[in-house]
This record gives C-alpha cells, structure tokens and sequence, in this order.
C-alpha cells in the first residue's frame, strides 16, 4: 500500500527485492519522483519470505490511541502478537518471552540504550522524524546481530529535495517541531525534528513543586547528499536526555547520543553497497547532596561499529548477500562516589562478525531465505581497557578471552496456493552485552555486564513455524505462529543483591538457562471504514539459575501467559477519524512473602522462593478521535484522547506493609500509576 | 489574553490531573501456606547476652511473638576457649550479662530437637555518636525532618555499622551505612524521618513534637551489612546460621546509644 503525505512524495527503491530491469522504453527519460512505503498490503505481509519479520505500519500504529495523545511506536507494537509491554508505564518491549535487553533497537544504523524518556512512559522515538521501521521477532536476518531476542530497525525521515515543510505540534505534555527541505535542490537535503516537555513549566506554577525539574527532550536530524544516480550519503544525528531534579538535593539524568555516516552506493544494476560508521554514547548520572552526605552514581555505554553490506540480485527472483561489521564497546557499569571514596568498574571488547545471505524464490511455491552469521568476541584486557578501583573488593578478572559463534538462520516458505501458506524458521543468536534489571522493567540505571572470562555470551536458538492467509481481495487477513525459545548464559542478579551491593558486577550475578515456548493468532481486517485487527498470545517462559529457588526452574520475570490486543481504526469521513484499543495481559510473576516475623521489633517477610506468586490482571481501553483539516495552504489536526477510558487500575507496584487496623496486622498494597489520562494535541503542518 | 488564560488553566489542570490519576489500594491476597522457620536473634553487646527465638506466622494471621523455649542455647568464646550456656530467663529469652569481649571471636549454637544451628561473630571495635541532629529539608510534597547521625569510624579496612532508631523507646527505623561514607573519621548518616503535615504522614512513621528518638549504632561484618540491605528488598538475604536453616542473625557488636528529642519548631532548615 503506498499513500500520499500531505506534503511530499519521495522514492526508495528496495535493493534487495526488485532488479533493476534494462529500460528501452523511450518515454521513460523523466525521473522518478521518491515514493515512501507507508504500509504494507495484506499481501505483502502474508507473502514475505522472511518467517517473523514485519514491516511496521507507522501511519497505521499511530493511528492508535496513545498515553497522553504522544504518538509512540514502542507502545504501539506491543499491541502486535508476540510483543508486550514490560509492565504498565515501563519504557521497554518484551518479544516472545526475552526481555527488553535482549533487543536491537536502532536509528539509521547507530544503536540505542534504553531509548525511553520518563522512566518509560515515552520512548524516544519522535513519530515526526520516523520514515519507517523493521521488526524482526522470528529468525532475526543475519546482517543484524549483538541482540538475542529481536531487532527493532528504523530509520529517519530523509529531506525532501524538492521543498521546504515545517509542522508543529502542540501536546499535553510537550511541544515537537519539525522541518526537512532542499539545501541544494536535488542534491543535498536536510531533516530535522525535536520535541520537547514543559511539564515543569506548570509545575514551577505550583508552589510545592517549583524547584522540581522534570523535562525531557529529543532531537533528529538526517543530511541527504545525492553525489550521483549511484552513490548517495546519509548523516544522521540523533540526542535524547532526561532531567529529573529536586532543586540542588538530588538529581537523576540519562541520555543518548548517535550519530551515523551511511554510504549507499550501486556498482550496475544488481549490485548495492551500503557502508555505515556509526558511534553512540548512552550515559546515566544519579547524585545526591544533602547535609554533610554527597553521592553519585554514573553509568556508561560507548559504541564505535563500521558496518560493510553488499546485497547482490542474481535474478528478479534470488539475491544473495555478504557482509561484516566490527565494533568496540566501552561499558562502565558503575562509577560511585561516595563522600571522599571513590569505586569503580570499566570493562571494553571488541566484537566482529561477517555473514553471508541468500533469499530467493525456489519454485512457485517454496521460498527460502538462509544465511549464517560468524561473530567473535574479545574481552580486551590491556591496561587501557579496563579500569577498577573498589573499597575492600577482589580484583575481577579482566584476563583477555575470545569467542567465536557460528550463528545459523533461516526461514522456509511453502505457498499452499496464492492466498495460503506456511512457513518455518530457525535461528542462533549470540548478544555480549548483557542488560541485568533491578526490577522486572528496564530501569535507566540498570547496570550492564560485558561478556568476559567469566560471563559467557547469551545465545538463544528459536524454532517457529505457523501459517498465514488472506482472503482473495485482500480485505482480511490472518496468522497463526508458534515458537520454541531456548536461552543460555542469561544473567540475574543473586538473591539479597542489588546494583549498588558491589562494584564487582561479576560477583552479585548470577547466570543460567531460559526457555519460553508460544503461540500468536492475529486476524487483521484491512479494507472498509473500519480497519484493525485481533491479536493473541499465549505464551510460558522460565529460568533456571543454579543459586536461585534451590536451582529449579522457575517462572521467568517476564512471563505472561495470556496477551490479547483488539484495535479498531473508523474513518467517520475525510475529517473525522475514531480508534480504539483494548488491551488485556494475564498477571506477572510476583515475588511475595509467604509469612512474617519480628527482628528488633519490625516486621521482617520471609520469601520462600523467586516468582512464586502473580499479579493481579492488566487491562484497559484507550480511546481516540482525530480532526483533520486540509487547506490549500496549511493541515491543522486535532487529536484528542482518553487513556484507560474505564479507569481500571492495573498493578504497578504491589508491596507489602503493616496495618493494625486488620487481626492478620498485614495488608497487601497495590499501587498503580494510571488512572483516566485525557490528552489533546494540536498539529500544524505546511 | 482569554485564550492565553483559557491554556493556561488548562494546563495546569490537566497536569495535577494526570499526576493525581495514580491509585493505591489495598488487594485481596491469597498466600502460599509454609511451614514456620525459626528464627533466632541473637545479640551480644558490652552488657551481656540476649537470644530471643521465635517462629514466623502466616502472613494471613497476627504476628506470631511467643518465644520458642524449647530449645538449648550455648556462647562459646572460641579465643578464650571456654563455652557455656545460656539459661531461660523469665521474659522467654536466653542469656546473660557476661560482657563481650573486643576482638574476641564468639560461636552461638541453638539446638532445638534434632536440628542444630550455629554462627560466629568477632566482637567488633566500639564506635561514638558524635552528634545527632534534625534539620527540615524540602521536597516537592512538604517539607521532610532529616535526622544526621554522626559517629566514629576507626582505621580499619571494611567497617559496617548497624543504625537501629527508637521512637519513645520502641522500635522505629533502621539504616545501614559503610566506611565508604567515611570523612575525617567520622560517618554522617542521614534518615528521612517523618513529614512535617503530620496528618499526612504513615503512622509508623509520624514524629510528634516532644517525642524521643533514641540511636543504637552497632559496628557490623560486610556479610550483616548485606543481610539487612538484603531484609529489604523482596529477600531472606545470606543465610546467617550454618547447619539447618533458620532466619535471623547473630551479631556480636558493642552498641553506642545517643538520644534526641523533637522539635519541630526548633529545627532549621537545609539550604
């Protein structure tokens, strides 16, 4: 499906599926105008080789109805099958049983870190800057790798090379601006986006909350520089930060910033080139001064990859691809500043892969895609890798140690006929940077783990296979998938230890196996006024860490058995457009006490084991309408929301406390962070 | 300036609106039925001996304060080589006021029935309160009474002190802290304490004006630091004893007492 922006047409042409055909025709000398994929028809999506890849409908999932009216691509994918919400406010996305560590999430290239702005309530994902996005959540392809569960590729909005637009918009909580157009007409052009919060703006209005900050911001911004009909580059510069402060007493700040160079260049027809530098730095900082007492905690991640791909098309119908990658990391998983003490733990690696690619149409009925991907990595050991100082800690190990992982993929398509299919897909991944949460969601100050002498690299294998089909027309369309997910080297923290317990990351984790094994059944109506789709997960995952609940398996943080997601999209007419969604996710595991008693007159809870419990169900329904106004001139849009429309509170946070007004002197407290949430935005675009 | 107005009520409504929207409320909880752990909380201070054991209760039930008697409690003093046992006192715990030794290396042995549990502790160097004092400090909600505990830390490699907190001499709060804190020799400790709008503040954490707040700060190992970090976050912690399980600790440790009264009018504020 291809559709008109109001304000500019561009063209991609996709280097790995169409070959470029010799063109005799004598009209033809008039040059394509840039057309982008906005969305995918029901045919596109049932027929792709490719088993558990998804190109994301970005027009479609902002369509949905959104926290606060802030259009957001990571919530709006959990409502696919297979991809949850970490919990309720959480910034991360869950896939087919992995946590949010376990995912690849890039922009044009450079890798992001906790890409969430306000403990997660928002990803930093700005819709306005967003050209399209990639989600692959079966046998990843194996030009990507460093992430055992998923990758979540997107990419930037390019400048229009023919004319200038700007839009504005104006929302609940922050204010986005954008711009693209020529700097050299059909040569050179630029993009930028950037949005920003003022909620304290109105706090400071309030007298108990003017000195607090809370303020996020985000900036895009891409340069396209067309060099010839064959080579074009693209510089890509993205920054996001987070300021969360109470006047000078404590303060918490995170942030990441990228930037990339991607050459794209074609040697004749068949052959395409595409080399990508990309560097990013996500850094965290926490510190506190009150009275005589001063801390400070900061965390850092740094990346410097080079990236080469060639993609050859053989024929319309096979393509083949080779490429390799080499990157160092730079991980500071804790730096705490204590007064006059100082501790600290700075690891580095180097990882590099290469790959080879095929994709291809056997036979009218069977495609295939296979591919493997060779990845290696080094734990560095000299002196100016590493660095650790620590109060009354061993020295790690930070001896040198190489891996090397042959990581096979592949997916196989058999077309029962034009309409019907099924498919299968294998698939071996490796990550080395390992994300350990505090909690049950990713937290900005989670401490990470590099693969080293004594922490293993993960690798996942997962087996899919389902069946997907349409009906003639295109109108409906429908899947059913499978999955069996098994995990090595996954890590967590020891019982009773936290991140601050000790610099030593090493010495308070804990690694050992998972497994998580499903079922997705999704049903999509695409045609008429009213457009959506039905999605259901069914789903168990698990762990076993030698050291945690007496080495047996246990019911992993993020297991959730039962997911169901139900959006409708109404066009009332040219103006008017109405959604809904109706979320539903079975209760997490809980780790709660199972009795009580006294030490020093408190009350003290003893746990009989990990997980051991769940939570109540989390449901809601979140409701929108969307005014559209197009003139000759300007496109004015109104959207307004209501999160949680029936105002059901789901868990957040559940603990456990003393209460004397009960004859069991204990009461169970669930907190939850949403109730009604209203929203109303104004979009301004020419 | 209507419309200007009109935005900027709205604003600020639909701000307190979603910040107020959050909801705390109490769950129908079903626990898992376990057997009772015992739990033994054994102290050896400069006074003396106390090892009180109890035994945990169904988080559907009161709290279960019976001291367990029906056990055999032995000190022994593994530096000075000498061993002896604790009688039953009248109040349901055991002990005596045989005085701890610094330095000396002590193992507590509790036998009840078939099981045996034991734990050793080194009598720790004694710390000083130095000063105790109370400032306001604020916070977007209200204004909060910090209490600064100020004490001693000798030269030495891995020191850990224990802060327990009466309120009018009963329990109240209590903290952790490490020589990581350490400046010119000596630790400030700050506790968040109670909120100043004493009608908004839990019960179990409301200081009145006038009221007594007594600090015991005990000279800790590394491995009791972790437990009581541990106590608080959703975990048993290190098991303390050795030989079958069991909760609690053993902890031999002079404890340095220092009392301030509140008052909350007299307090300055922190700038």
């Amino acid at each position: 499906m291809i559709s008109r922006y109001n304000f500019t047409i561009c063209c991609c042409l996709v280097a790995m599926t169409s070959a470029a055909k010799e063109n005799t025709d004598t009209i033809g000398s008039q040059e394509l105008q840039e057309v982008v994929v906005t969305g995918q028809s029901a045919r596109q999506r049932i027929s792709g080789a490719r088993f558990g890849s998804e190109n994301l409908e970005l027009t479609k999932l902002a369509q949905t109805p959104q926290l606060f009216g802030e259009k957001d691509i990571i919530k709006s994918i959990t409502l696919l099958p297979g991809v949850r919400n970490e919990a309720e406010g959480a910034g991360g996305f869950e896939v087919r049983g992995g946590n949010a560590y376990q995912n690849l999430v890039t922009m044009d290239g450079m890798t992001l870190y906790n890409p969430s702005h306000m403990m997660g309530i928002f990803s930093t994902f700005n819709d306005d800057a967003m050209s399209r996005a990639v989600l692959h959540k079966g046998p990843i392809p194996a030009q990507l790798g460093g992430a055992s569960s998923s990758a979540l590729e997107t990419y930037m909005k390019p400048g229009d090379m023919e004319q200038y637009h700007f839009s504005g918009t104006i929302g609940i909580l922050n204010a986005k601006v954008a711009a693209d157009g020529p700097i050299v007409k059909d040569r050179l052009s630029m993009s930028v986006a950037a949005r920003r919060s003022y909620v304290d703006m109105f706090l400071k209005l309030i007298p108990e909350y003017k000195s607090t900050v809370m303020n996020f911001f985000d900036v895009n911004a891409k340069i396209r520089y067309k060099a010839d009909r064959n080579n074009m580059v693209d510089v890509s510069f993205f920054a996001s930060r987070d300021n969360l402060a109470i006047s000078d007493l404590m303060a918490m700040r995170w942030s990441n910033v990228a930037g990339s160079v991607n050459w794209s260049s074609r040697a004749g027809d068949n052959l395409h080139f595409t080399t990508t530098a990309a560097a990013t730095n996500y850094t965290t900082d926490a510190h506190m001064d009150i009275m005589d007492t001063s801390q400070k905690l900061t965390e850092y991640i740094r990346s410097f990859s080079l990236n080469e791909r060639a993609v050859y098309s053989i024929s319309d119908n096979h393509a083949v691809e080779f490429g390799a990658r080499s990157e160092l990391l730079r991980v500071k998983s804790a730096e705490m500043i204590v007064n006059d003490s100082h501790q600290r733990e700075i690891r580095s690696g180097w990882q590099n892969a290469v790959w080879a690619g095929y994709e291809g149409t056997l036979s009218q009925r069977i495609s295939l895609t296979a591919g493997a991907r060779l990845s290696t990595f080094t734990s560095l050991s000299g002196r100016r890798f590493h660095a650790f100082e620590a109060i009354n800690e061993d020295e790690p190990d930070f001896s040198s140690k190489t891996y090397i992982n042959l990581e096979p993929r592949g997916s196989v398509k058999f077309n029962i006929n034009e309409n019907n299919n099924i498919k299968a897909g294998i698939s071996l991944t490796t990550q080395n940077i390992h994300g350990i949460r505090s909690t049950t969601s990713t937290f900005p100050f989670d401490r990470y783990a590099l693969t080293s002498e004594g922490v293993k690299p993960e690798h996942t294998v997962q087996y899919s296979a389902g069946y997907a089909g349409m009906t003639a027309n295109g109108a409906w369309d429908w899947s059913a998938e499978g999955y069996y997910k098994s995990m090595d080297n996954i890590y967590d923290y020891k019982d009773g230890m936290t991140m601050t317990t000790r610099v030593n990351l090493e010495s308070i984790i804990l690694g050992g196996k998972g497994r998580s094994y499903g079922m997705e059944l999704m049903l999509r109506k695409n045609s008429g006024r009213l457009t959506g789709w039905l999605s259901y997960t069914l789903s168990k995952t698990e762990t076993r860490i030698p050291g945690i609940n007496g080495g047996q398996w246990y019911r992993a943080s993020n297991d959730c058995r039962n997911s169901i997601a139900a959006v409708g999209i109404y066009n009332l007419n040219d103006r008017w457009a109405i959604s809904a969604s109706w979320t539903y996710s079975s209760g997490k595991p809980l780790t709660a006490p199972d009795a009580k008693y006294e030490l020093n007159g408190t009350t003290c809870y003893y746990y009989s084991g990990r997980n051991r419990y769940k939570t109540p169900a989390s449901h809601r329904l979140d409701l929108s309408a969307t005014y559209t106004r197009t003139g000759r001139k300007f496109t004015t849009i109104w959207s307004f929301g209501v999160f949680n429309a029936y105002c059901h509170y789901s868990p957040f946070v559940i603990y456990f406390e003393d209460d004397p007004s009960k004859p069991s002197g204990t009461r169970a407290v669930q907190q939850s962070l949403f109730g009604i949430v209203p929203s109303v935005s104004y979009t301004l675009k020419f | 300036m209507k419309i200007k107005s009109y935005i900027y009520s709205l604003g600020v409504l639909f701000t307190v609106a979603v910040m107020l929207s959050s909801c705390e409320k109490e769950l129908d909880f079903h626990y898992h039925d376990v057997e009772p752990q015992l739990v033994i909380e054994a102290n050896l201070t400069q006074e003396g001996t106390t090892v009180l054991l109890t035994e945990t209760a169904p988080m559907g039930e009161a709290m279960n304060t019976t001291p367990v008697v029906d056990a055999t409690v032995t000190l022994t003093d593994i530096t000075a080589g000498s061993t002896r046992a604790l009688p039953l006192r009248d109040d349901g715990t055991f002990g005596d006021n045989i005085a701890g030794i610094t330095g000396h290396e002590y193992r507590m042995e509790v036998m009840r029935g078939d099981k045996k549990y034991s734990s050793v502790c080194t009598m720790r160097q004694p710390t000083e309160i130095t000063a105790l004092e109370f400032e306001w400090i604020k916070m977007p909600y209200d204004y909060v009474a910090i209490l600064q505990v100020s004490l001693t830390d000798p030269d030495t490699a891995d020191d850990c002190y224990w802060i327990r907190l009466l309120r009018n001499g009963e329990p109240y709060m209590w903290n952790v802290t490490a020589d990581m804190y350490t400046v010119d020799g000596i630790i400030n400790h700050i506790i968040m304490t109670s909120r100043k709008d004493t009608d908004e503040e839990d019960e179990d954490k409301v200081l009145f004006d006038g009221d007594t707040v007594t600090a015991i700060v005990s000279p800790i190992s590394h491995d009791m630091f972790d437990y009581i970090v541990a106590l608080e976050t959703d975990s048993n912690g290190p098991c303390m004893w050795e030989g079958d399980f069991c909760l609690g600790y053993f902890l031999a440790s002079p404890a340095a007492t220092a009392t301030i009264v509140f008052r909350p009018d007299e307090m300055k504020e922190y700038k």
